[in-house]
């Protein structure tokens, strides 16, 4: 009778755990997973060079990134250089494609971008980024279970209204990483819809796993697929190659 | 051996008749990248039955459809976004909570404006994201939620109206209250198991005082009956702990259903509406003292219309004067309610309810069953919101045109023809009108689709119209003589014949069938009805408010069904449970329905789909929830109608309306319920509801379109919704599913030509998607692709890789697109971009190769490519196309590659120039680098911008603009095309030619370099050029 009851016991803590798993537990796995919390965060810079698929037209793109948010998105078109978008940490800018001069964001836009300084891993160290993360609940992505996770950021301020800012990370129960990223857009005449970035095609870079292949789509009808051909690490970045050029 | 005949019979209990092996995998773990694509209208959008906000943010509004979900605005009502799609769409009441209004959203499922069609649902359910993600929270068995208030003071204190069941008796009703923020509901309110609490009001004031109205109601198939003893108006002032009946003023006798509406601005003064016995007891009634006494004080028309469809009264926040009230054309008040004048203003008939915005009152909102208006300046001039497609459909048919056509008609809005596909989308002003009044079941001529037939609620008016001349005959049919008065449904089943083009059918009790569009008519059965008298009486329907719409019509025929084998064989359903067939063209009609296990009498028989492969085969299914019977039945016989075996498996959620077996693949089967669309792959075995991209709506009919393998849903409350690629689904076999990736063959590509000026709906105006033009590359994984490369090429007969896709790596079905075109050329550098450089040459057709490199394994399938076979170019203009295309082609990288070189060497002479080598050299560089600069002048614009700065176009320019519009065209290019073509050729070849010269200097200096034991200038080839990223 005491096995029994033991054993009764034993199956339900061990459903009650399974079922429990707590976002730190995931987060944890998920960073032992790709490579480990030594070697992301030896991570300092990063350039991928890749294409764009979007309607039916490959565009290739260069990005660069430094640690903790600069960034610089540069297509090529017909031999010009275009800076589809560039953040050195504090302000954004673009090649307005009339002039093909740069131009500065809104700066509602770089208070906005400022809560995505999260080069190289958005979970590491997450809470002294004062983010908190919960397991909302499990959904089928494309056919795998999934973790729901959501990650909670500091307001935005959006026309003058804070926002809440928080964004649900979709985890594999299976291989630990995440399979889809679902955030709402906060500004521009999507807002309110939901977009979701699909992952896949993980493949190390210097110790450590990355998606290779990004999709996004709306409503399940992809908008565009960006896919990596070869990632570089921490090679000199200046910062100058983020800051706005000047006209 | 006896033994083994019991084991026999065991087996044959367990595997009854299917000899389909089961494929046991659902939802997106089979369906993958199938999805739906809604085509709307939101042209005549449909019914909303509730409009609220958010109570600071005025650019936040909420609107609760029928049976379209619920759909958010944060733009002030300039676009809409559907955000509960997964759930069930009918909606009856939204709360946002005042204390968390940004995140914090409750709906209660369940439309209360309890008309014969209204759809239910299936409990309450909370966000605290936004509405990103939703929790039900219980109350699943509450069928009709009428209101939700959220304590201000504490949120987790909710109380809920729940009207409850409407066809049937029920204990889930009265009021409900939550102090845990809905995980735990106690009924602190109730009445009796036929009376539901149909309004609830919380003083803004005090969250402990409370209005409660109940209302005594119920609906069978044939009659509506609202009032009774039961019906009251309560009110608590301890947050429902305790409740009195606040009736001073009221009148005595029978009572029906409540409005109720406190002025926010002064919580004293209460409006009611009341349904009463005597006409003149009936209206509006206010109270002065929060419900203490009332005053009657108007019974006019506008306050007492239909109680059971218009029970609604909303008070400015700011002025407690100022009433609208719902109903026909909707009234509204500046006197306190002495008053009224008729919204009308063009807004759509049937008002349900209102939203002023607290911040500006002036602003008001109203949902009817149009969709949403609004109003600036309080409620004068009135518009449409454009972008609300929650077309309530109750059928939908297709034609064979190029694109087909789709054929439907709306709750309250008509008939309508629309195009399932257009340049740029499907807009509003795509759809054309071909009924009045309620529409109904619509079908073209099926040999000529510029004849449609379309009809009003109980067949009142049968059309044949002329989409051409558009002229309108009525064709219905009359009773003869010696014949009873003919009974029609509200929804008259018509339908076309596949034998003949100009045959009709139209149900009353008895099946009439016309060869010549409608002209005659012959009865070809008798009464095949119960024709019971006790379910006739719909003229006495309503209860204390008559309500004899032709809604409860009942002992009717429902369902026509011919067999597409055999044009003797007919199947008919009944709304009384019957189920007929004939075999002989209507001589004989064999009464089935006892031969149907498991069937409730008298259950509604909605639908018979007769077999494609085999005239004694047919489906049927019936839907039960007028008799508040909410469980699926689905039937399938082989025999005739002798026997019958029932398809339902608990994977099928909500009563059933319709089925279709695919053309093809007699195990794969669509079937339509109240909460979606599921599908079968295995004859009935396992069924898996259909999610992506289609939500949980009342889906009433399904098209089949056999050329393009699409289903077209019918659904009532979100438009019309397309699934394309049906045919992947035939492939699906247990084997397929364990594969790790299998190509499913997908029908042969098109090369399609038709282009266009998109459309001007401008913002907020709601565009139907198309099904993709591009080839597309169909596979089913067994697994999603994770982790390693999988990449995707596709190349020509030659082998060489001509485009290089994204694949898709879901579980399941994946569908990559293709837009069969090279890679845009490379063009010169200049400082502008030449646009015409972006198009990119269409492939000639062929067979091409896909290859798919996923780790270690490859798979390859061939893709066969054909020009449109309505093509209005011929092979030889086809082929004429793509030379001339490709000789721009390469003129423009001919000119990016000069332009490159001239560059390198210009950039190489300057370097040379400014650290001399000798001086022999330094002689030669001077004409050396003008004569590039030279070369170069008329080339490329180094000046000016990409818009109006832009300056005089030189010869990029000229070669990628003609290049650009010769691409742009499947068909042979013009004459003066190719004059313009070899003037740029003969531009080009002169260019090449002056680089000869320059080589001729070059070499020269190259030789001295040599001398000087130097480096030779050398510059990159064509071929690096051209392999380099751009």
């Amino acid at each position: 009778m005491r096995t029994i009851l033991f054993a009764l016991l034993a199956g339900l803590l061990v459903t009650n755990f399974t079922y429990a798993q707590s976002a730190d537990e995931v987060i944890e796995s998920y960073l032992e997973t790709i490579g480990g919390r030594d070697a992301i965060s030896s991570i300092k810079t990063m350039k991928s060079e890749g294409k764009v698929n979007f309607q039916g037209m490959e565009i290739p793109f260069i990005m660069y990134q430094k640690a903790p948010g600069s960034q610089k998105l540069v297509i090529n078109f017909q031999g010009q250089e275009i800076t589809q978008m560039a953040f050195d940490g504090n302000e954004g800018w673009g090649t307005n494609f009339m002039t093909m001069e740069p131009e500065k964001w809104e700066s509602e836009d770089s208070e906005i971008m400022k809560s995505e300084m999260d080069f190289p891993e958005v979970f590491l160290n997450y809470k002294d980024k004062g983010y908190t993360a919960e397991i909302e609940g499990e959904e089928n992505i494309e056919g795998t279970d999934c973790y729901r996770l959501k990650l909670t950021k500091k307001p935005i301020t959006i026309d003058g209204k804070e926002e809440e800012n928080f964004t649900y990370y979709f985890f594999d129960k299976e291989t630990n990483v995440p399979l889809m990223v679902r955030s709402m857009i906060h500004k521009g005449d999507m807002k309110g819809k939901s977009q979701e970035t699909f992952m896949s095609d993980y493949q190390e870079v210097s110790g450590v796993y990355q998606p290779f292949t990004l999709q996004i789509k709306l409503d399940g009808q992809v908008m565009q697929s960006l896919t990596m051909d070869n990632v570089e690490v921490n090679l000199d970045l200046d910062d100058s190659v983020f800051a706005f050029p000047g006209k | 051996m006896k033994n083994l005949y019991a084991l026999i019979a065991a087996l044959l209990v367990i595997l009854p008749g299917f000899s389909q092996q089961p494929i046991t995998i659902k939802g997106e773990e089979l369906y993958g990248g199938l999805r739906g694509r809604h085509i709307g209208p939101a042209l005549m959008s449909g019914r909303i039955s509730r409009v609220t906000g958010h109570p600071k943010d005025s650019k936040i509004i909420y609107v609760g459809a029928a049976g379209g979900g619920v759909w958010r605005s944060v733009d002030a009502g300039v676009t809409f976004s559907s955000i509960f799609d997964k759930y069930a769409q009918s909606i009856g009441a939204i709360a946002v909570d005042p204390t968390d209004p940004d995140q914090t959203i409750w709906v209660g499922t369940g439309e209360t404006w309890t008309r014969n069609s209204v759809s239910v649902g299936d409990g309450i359910y909370k966000s605290t994201n936004g509405g990103q993600t939703w929790n039900k929270m219980g109350l699943e068995k509450s069928e009709h939620i009428a209101s939700i208030q959220v304590d201000p003071s504490n949120h987790d204190i909710v109380y809920v109206a729940v009207m409850g069941a409407l066809w049937g008796d029920s204990e889930e009703r009265g009021v409900y209250k939550t102090i845990d923020g809905g995980k735990t509901w106690s009924k602190i309110l109730y009445v009796n198991e036929t009376t539901g609490c149909s309004d609830l009001a919380m003083d803004p004031r005090d969250p402990k005082v409370l209005y409660a109205a109940f209302w005594e109601f119920r609906r069978t198939a044939w009659s509506f009956s609202s009032g009774g003893a039961s019906s009251a108006l309560y009110k608590s002032e301890d947050g429902g702990q305790t409740w009195n009946k606040i009736h001073n003023g009221f009148p005595a006798g029978q009572l029906g259903r409540f409005a109720i509406g406190i002025a926010p601005s002064n919580p004293d003064i209460v409006y009611a509406v009341v349904e009463a016995e005597k006409a003149e007891d009936k209206g509006l009634y206010r109270s002065d003292d929060a419900g203490q006494t009332w005053k009657h004080l108007n019974s006019d028309f506008g306050l007492t219309v239909r109680p059971f469809y218009f029970s609604r009264i909303v008070i400015d926040p700011s002025n407690p004067d100022i009433i609208v009230k719902a109903g026909l054309n909707g009234s509204i008040s500046k006197d306190g309610g002495k008053t009224f004048r008729d919204i009308n203003g063009g807004v759509h008939s049937d008002l349900h309810d209102f939203w002023f915005d607290p911040n500006h009152p002036s602003t008001i909102y109203l949902g009817c069953d149009g969709g949403v208006y609004r109003s600036w300046d309080g409620g004068n001039a009135w518009e449409m919101v454009k972008g609300l497609p929650v077309s309530q459909f109750y059928q939908v048919a297709v034609d064979n045109q190029n694109p087909y056509k789709v054929y439907g008609g709306l709750q309250d809005n008509g008939s309508w023809v629309g195009v399932s596909s257009k340049p740029g989308g499907i807009e509003n002003r795509d759809w054309i009108g071909v009924g009045f009044g309620d529409g109904f079941r619509v079908f073209p001529n099926p040999g000529d689709p510029n004849i449609v037939y379309s009809e009003m609620q109980g067949a009142e008016g049968v059309w044949r119209f002329d989409l051409k001349k558009n002229q309108s005959k009525t064709i219905k049919p009359y009773a003869q003589e010696g014949d009873p008065k003919l009974r029609f449904n509200w929804n008259t089943p018509i339908t076309t014949s596949h034998h003949n083009p100009d045959r009709l059918y139209i149900g009353s009790q008895y099946v009439h069938k016309s060869d010549d569009r409608g002209e005659s008519w012959t009865k070809v059965s008798p009464d095949l009805t119960t024709n019971d008298l006790a379910k006739q009486q719909q003229a006495n329907s309503g209860g204390l408010s008559t309500d004899n719409s032709g809604a409860e019509n009942h002992c009717t025929i429902f369902a026509i069904g011919e067999s597409p084998v055999d044009e003797q064989v007919l199947w008919i359903g009944t709304d009384d449970g019957n189920v007929q067939v004939t075999f002989d063209g209507g001589k004989s009609w064999s009464n089935v329905t006892a031969n149907i296990p498991g069937l409730p009498k008298n259950t509604w028989a909605y639908f018979i789909e007769p077999s494609h492969f085999d005239k004694q085969s047919a489906y049927a299914v019936f839907d039960g929830h007028t008799a508040s019977d909410m469980n699926p039945y689905v039937y399938k016989t082989d025999d005739g109608g002798k026997t019958w075996k029932s398809l339902v498996t608990p994977d099928i959620k909500g009563f059933c309306r319709n089925i279709r077996e695919d053309y093809e693949n007699k195990n794969l089967l669509f079937l339509g319920t109240e909460f979606g669309l599921f599908i079968t792959l295995d004859g009935g075995q396992n069924w898996s509801q259909f999610t992506n991209n289609v939500p949980a709506v009342a889906v009433h009919w399904i098209a089949q379109q056999e050329r393009d393998d699409a289903i077209v849903l019918a659904t009532h409350g979100r438009g019309l919704i397309v699934i394309d690629n049906i045919n992947l689904l035939r492939q699906i076999t247990s084997d397929v599913t364990t594969q790790e990736l299998h190509f499913l063959k997908n029908k042969t590509a098109i090369i399609h030509e038709a282009s266009g000026y998109a459309g001007y709906s401008g913002v907020g105006e709601f565009v139907g998607e198309n099904p993709s033009s591009a080839a597309q590359i169909a596979y089913f994984m067994k697994s999603r692709h994770t982790f390693g490369k999988m990449v995707m090429e596709i190349m020509d007969k030659d082998g060489n890789v001509i485009s290089v896709l994204t694949p898709g790596k879901s579980k399941g079905i994946n569908i990559v697109d293709w837009n069969y075109s090279y890679k845009r050329p490379k063009v010169a550098k200049g400082k502008t971009l030449a646009f015409g450089g972006f198009s990119s040459p269409t492939v000639p057709a062929g067979t091409y190769k896909v290859r798919i490199t996923k780790g270690k394994n490859v798979y390859e399938e061939d893709l066969t490519l054909k020009y449109d076979p309505e093509s209005i170019h011929s092979e030889a203009d086809h082929v004429a196309q793509h030379e001339t295309a490709m000789k721009l082609y390469h003129m423009n990288e001919d000119l990016a590659y000069l332009v490159d070189e001239i560059d390198n060497l210009h950039e190489a002479g300057m370097k040379l120039q400014a650290e001399p080598v000798n001086k022999k050299i330094a002689n030669l560089l001077p004409g050396f680098i003008m004569s590039l600069e030279k070369l170069k002048e008329p080339l490329v614009v180094m000046t000016g911008d990409n818009y109006v700065g832009t300056a005089e176009p030189l010869l990029r320019e000229k070669i990628s603009t003609l290049y650009g519009e010769v691409v742009s065209y499947n068909g042979r290019p013009t004459e003066a095309q190719m004059q313009n073509l070899a003037l740029l050729a003969g531009k080009l070849q002169d260019a090449l030619k002056s680089m000869d010269g320059i080589h001729t200097q070059l070499n020269t200096i190259n030789g001295l370099l040599s001398k000087a034991k130097k480096d030779p200038i050398k510059v990159r080839s064509k071929q690096e050029f051209l392999d380099a990223d751009e």
